[in-house]
């Protein structure tokens, strides 16, 4: 058994994509945090604190919204607030056409009593860039906060700012002096940076406004995390309103690409000859989600979803395509429109045939993305991650796993 | 007092009431009482009169307790507050008690001894803590307490050796008074000099007192440091005041309402069914769009709160403390009111909530009246309502042991006026009878004597029982939730997934022994009610010829310890085996640890989390349930012999009298006045039973609870 590109020959490559994890109590001003990172009104604070599943903020083509409910497959859904209506709702991945979120991957979760912090989150820690600790202004810094601080912290120890929001209902410049003071103070031996936030709530629909995000202390925030300031004045126009806030239609026609790379995104190491991403370039703009789609991801067999969600779930994940090596349709996607997913399949089945022996399975290294492509019991199999160290002899096993199980029946006979 | 409290009733006019209802019924049951039952009932007078309603309001660091509570009381400003934590001392404020002052204050100080506990904790316990867990709670609050003595010391230089354990008293108490002892600064270097916080390190509590103001009954109104502060010492003070309120009023603020932290606090505060739970929800003037969010996050803190605390209803009260400080303080800064007024954000809910945007509305609006109406529920209600059953039960008991004593003098003198019907002769026999009475009280004494005596060995048996079922109980718990850690670690360690640390959360097992322990209490207490009815049962058999059974015993329900409270720890729960630090924890992964050893191990470091509170909770069923055990018994005793002593007296006077009138020369004509007297002494008697009756009448009107609601939900503000 040959491969075209062996496991280990991947040379050390620079992490392409930045994760940024901001997290705090409900309420604590995460979503303001993260309207004021973007400039751009991308989630609305929610007054009610029931529901706070993990959100992940990512770039897309198209506007989507997918929504993993509690054992099962993730599934689109029209908007944030068609996903939240379900309590069991417990993952939202949101992709936004911002170009500022190429090259960057914002996740935000809620952490209450050190009891919420479960593997799934410490998981999400340990592939992190930066930690964003949220606190409210009049009540920073509490006990419980710095006890789950500290415990995320086990996991990570990178680099972490703590936000204090709602400093805009401080009386006095006096009082803002005082808590940073203390701030300081106590958080002198866990953070980085500490930055002062308010945005009103009757202006967050502003806060692309130049003089409204800086007011907010957006360019304070934007400058802590060493990201990019975000191109205010244009970007309130180009992002399609339809895609800010909770309404991200399930078709949201975009043409965002076409906007100049953020300059944190580094370049691509090692270019392969054959480059998935580049297939999924080459894909239509407008995306679709046919409803047929998530019922396929929805109401797949049980054993299947379960095996797909152990790969789903790894760091990282970007999304997976399989499809028979004869037929070249996808059998199952997560993450990809039926248009990409073709590609991809053509993509891989090229690749995958192009050696003087078929290979078992390769390693495409795109400009943000690794393509893990498996072959297997006339299964091919592609999983997108965002980072090498994902991509691992762990994955390729669940893959198999995936193949080998879960297609017993309506698989191929062996390989 | 301010007009804006003009709308608002006085706290506990009903209360009020009822006591001097209560008061009068005993001043006429006294008068009819044998002395010894009428020392118990002035005791209990007494003890009724003392009583002050306790609220506490307590909450978060910083939700603005402070200045809710300062506005509340009619004193803006009063309390100090600041943008960052600052109270570090419980604050005591007392209304309307008639021996109280009405002015001043006492500031006390720690002694070295109280110190030396809070730094200590419980030494065994902490040094095996320690050595298990690194990073153990117990180190950081040491750390912080001898931090404040070091600065106490630093502050106030020799006169801190003179300071322990003494106190400070004023004549007048302003904000000034107040921050020198109830302010902890910054640790800022700047500020040791200050007077702000001068004492604040060495005080351990204040009592300030108040004119009555809008409080009509005597109520104690305490602000606590706040739980979840990062600096312990506020955590540890708050816990530690807890126990001794029964009104609780938690402070939450709109942006944040109802975190885990104010969830286990109510859990922890409902543990309790007779404490009232007030949640405010403070800090409305920061929401951006008022109307609306402030009912959905009263909705979300209402289907949360019963979530965290199933089939318990809140007084669940929106509105701002910001708010109340400017209606209250209209006269003086009318400027400052206007502009809120003026806020189109404000004015807006104000016209739609009620329907003026006034100084009255926003005062009506910042929830003071709702919580205020709350509280006078509470003390007119089921809260008050306690305190005086009370009363209630030792006039009862009073009235019992009156009737019985009246019905035996009525028996012995209606057999003397039987019997001295034929004349002299047999009026002898009637005095041969009454001195076999005699004799027979005195036979009942020593048979009571014993009875109680053994009475006494059996409740202390039964106590032996008890504290030892509730410690197994809880030990039994303890085992249980020790097999499923060690079964769930195990089944991490053969698998090779034993990362760096290894986490349990004992939150779940602190539940489970925290309400294990309030029903192994229940039970415990219930085994120790049946030997003392039991008792009580023969104590009142070997009374009935003398004084027809009737026991003026004490109602189970008024005894002490009838339900136990689990202290509120706040400490972290979560349990981390730091698998990989030096201190030995590599072992776990060793080959060469045994899995016995490791069983072992880990059960002793999950046991030695729990030892303290286990001892804590042993300790306090021991205590309740000997105060319990000793009330009862010495109640009965006191009873019985009272009673034996009233009827002995009466006997013997009686008996003497008839002696006098046989030794007098005109034996007959006197004998005839002699009956004349104990007829009238007779329709005496019946008119005392009338008497007992309209009391014993009274007493169940004052102490039955149809005003009481025992659930309310309802938004003020």
């Amino acid at each position: 058994m040959s491969q075209v590109i062996r496991l280990e020959d991947i040379s050390a490559g620079a992490k392409s994509v930045r994760r940024i994890v901001v997290a705090g109590d409900f309420s604590s001003g995460k979503s303001t945090c993260v309207n004021l990172m973007l400039g751009s009104e991308i989630s609305k604070p929610a007054v009610a604190a029931r529901r706070s599943p993990l959100v992940r903020l990512r770039h897309g083509r198209a506007a989507e919204t997918w929504a993993r409910q509690t054992g099962m497959a993730p599934r689109p859904f029209p908007s944030v607030a068609a996903a939240l209506q379900s309590d069991e709702t417990d993952e939202i991945e949101r992709l936004v056409t911002l170009p500022m979120l190429q090259g960057l991957e914002i996740v935000e979760f809620r952490v209450g009593a050190t009891e919420t912090i479960n593997s799934r989150l410490m998981a999400e820690m340990r592939g992190a860039d930066h930690l964003v600790w949220c606190t409210i202004g009049s009540q920073a810094w509490r006990l419980t906060e710095k006890t789950a601080f500290e415990a995320l912290r086990r996991r990570y120890r990178g680099p972490a700012t703590l936000v204090v929001s709602r400093t805009d209902l401080l009386r006095s410049d006096e009082d803002r002096e005082k808590i940073r003071r203390r701030l300081v103070s106590e958080g002198r031996e866990h953070f980085d940076n500490i930055v002062f936030i308010g945005l009103p709530g009757s202006r967050s629909g502003a806060v692309s406004d130049p003089e409204v995000h800086a007011a907010a202390g957006g360019g304070e925030l934007v400058r802590a995390l060493s990201l990019p300031q975000p191109d205010l004045t244009s970007q309130s126009q180009e992002l399609n309103p339809a895609e800010s806030v909770d309404e991200t239609p399930v078709a949201a026609v975009r043409n965002a690409d076409d906007a100049p790379q953020p300059v944190t995104t580094p370049p691509a190491p090692n270019p392969p000859a054959a480059e998935a991403s580049e297939a999924e370039a080459k894909a239509p703009k407008a995306a679709s989600n046919p409803p047929a789609a998530a019922e396929e991801a929805a109401h797949c067999d049980g054993r299947f979803a379960r095996l797909a969600e152990n790969i789903r779930l790894a760091p990282g994940f970007i999304s997976l395509v399989l499809f028979a090596e004869d037929e070249g349709e996808p059998l199952h996607r997560i993450f990809h429109d039926d248009e990409t997913a073709r590609r991809v399949a053509e993509a891989a089945a090229t690749l995958l045939s192009s050696g003087e022996d078929r290979a078992d399975h390769a390693i495409l290294n795109g400009a943000s993305r690794y393509t893990l492509i498996v072959r297997r019991r006339g299964v091919v199999a592609a999983a997108a991650f965002l980072r090498k160290e994902t991509v691992a002899a762990s994955v390729l096993k669940k893959i198999e796993n995936l193949i080998d199980q879960g297609f017993v029946e309506e698989g191929s006979d062996d390989p | 007092m301010s007009d804006m409290f003009a709308s608002c009733e006085r706290v506990g006019v009903d209360h009020l009431d009822a006591v001097k209802g209560l008061e009068a019924v005993s001043d006429t049951v006294l008068a009819m009482c044998p002395a010894e039952q009428r020392a118990k009932l002035s005791a209990e007078l007494t003890e009724l009169r003392r009583w002050r309603a306790r609220i506490a309001v307590i909450g978060q660091v910083k939700a603005g307790k402070s200045t809710f509570l300062s506005a509340l009381i009619d004193a803006p400003g009063f309390l100090p507050s600041e943008v960052n934590p600052w109270t570090s001392v419980v604050t005591n404020l007392h209304f309307a008690h008639p021996d109280d002052p009405q002015s001043g204050g006492e500031f006390h100080f720690y002694d070295e001894e109280t110190w030396a506990r809070i730094i200590e904790g419980d030494p065994e316990v902490r040094e095996m803590a320690e050595e298990m867990l690194p990073g153990f709670k117990a180190d950081t609050l040491r750390r912080q307490v001898e931090e404040m003595r070091a600065r106490a010391q630093k502050r106030l230089g020799s006169y801190y050796s003179v300071l322990h354990g003494r106190s400070h008293r004023y004549e007048i108490v302003n904000r000034d008074t107040l921050e020198r002892y109830v302010c902890a600064g910054q640790d800022d270097p700047a500020v040791h000099q200050a007077p702000v916080g001068r004492y604040a390190d060495l005080t351990e509590r204040a009592d300030i007192f108040f004119p009555p103001g809008p409080f009509a009954a005597p109520v104690v109104l305490s602000d606590t440091p706040g739980v979840n502060d990062p600096f312990m010492v506020r955590d540890e003070y708050t816990c530690r005041s807890i126990a001794q309120s029964e009104i609780f009023i938690v402070m939450l603020s709109a942006h944040q309402a109802l975190t885990d932290v104010d969830a286990a606090l109510l859990r922890m505060l409902s543990r309790r069914s007779d404490n009232e739970v007030i949640i405010c929800i403070n800090r409305a003037d920061e929401l951006s769009d008022i109307g609306a969010e402030l009912d959905a996050v009263i909705a979300d803190v209402r289907a949360r709160a019963q979530e965290a605390v199933p089939g318990r209803c809140f007084t669940i009260v929106g509105g701002s403390a910001y708010w109340a400080e400017l209606a209250l303080n209209a006269g003086n800064d009318p400027d400052a009111l206007a502009a809120v007024l003026a806020d189109e954000r404000v004015a807006a809910y104000l016209r739609r909530t009620y329907k003026s945007a006034d100084a009255d509305a926003l005062f009506a609006a910042s929830g003071v009246p709702a919580v205020m109406a709350a509280i006078g529920e509470a003390v007119d209600g089921h809260v008050g309502l306690g305190q005086r059953r009370r009363l209630g039960s030792a006039i009862d008991s009073s009235i019992e042991v009156c009737r019985a004593l009246l019905s035996d003098k009525r028996r012995q003198i209606s057999r003397v006026l039987e019997d001295s019907a034929d004349g002299a002769a047999s009026a002898q026999y009637s005095r041969d009878a009454l001195n076999e009475k005699i004799a027979g009280i005195g036979a009942s004494r020593d048979a009571i004597q014993g009875l109680i005596d053994q009475g006494r060995n059996d409740l202390d048996a039964c106590l032996d029982d008890s504290f030892r079922s509730v410690r197994r109980a809880l030990e039994m718990e303890l085992t249980g939730f020790v097999e499923e850690v060690v079964k769930d670690f195990f089944a991490v360690r053969k698998a090779r997934k034993l990362g760096d640390q290894y986490e349990f959360d004992t939150l779940a097992l602190r539940d489970l022994i925290e309400s294990r322990f309030v029903d192994s209490y229940a039970a415990a207490r219930d085994r120790l009610d049946r030997v003392a009815d039991d008792l009580r049962r023969k104590v009142a058999a070997a009374t009935s010829a003398h004084n027809g059974g009737a026991l003026a015993e004490t109602a189970p329900d008024a005894l002490p310890g009838e339900e136990v409270t689990p202290a509120y720890y706040s400490s972290s729960s979560r349990l981390t085996l730091e698998l990989t630090s030096k201190r030995g924890w590599r072992i776990w992964r060793s080959a060469k640890l045994s899995d016995k050893d490791a069983k072992d191990r880990l059960a002793r470091i999950i046991r030695a989390e729990f030892h303290a509170t286990i001892t804590n909770f042993v300790t306090q069923s021991q205590d309740a349930l000997a105060a319990r055990s000793r009330a009862a018994t010495n109640d009965l005793s006191a009873a019985c012999m009272a009673t034996l002593a009233s009827s002995e007296e009466q006997t013997r006077e009686l008996e003497e009298k008839l002696q006098a009138v046989e030794a007098d020369p005109r034996a007959g004509d006197r004998l005839r006045e002699f009956r004349e007297e104990l007829k009238a002494a007779i329709s005496d008697i019946d008119k005392g039973g009338e008497i007992l009756d309209e009391a014993s009448g009274r007493v169940g009107a004052l102490t039955q609870d149809d005003n009481v609601k025992p659930a309310r939900t309802g938004t003020g503000g």
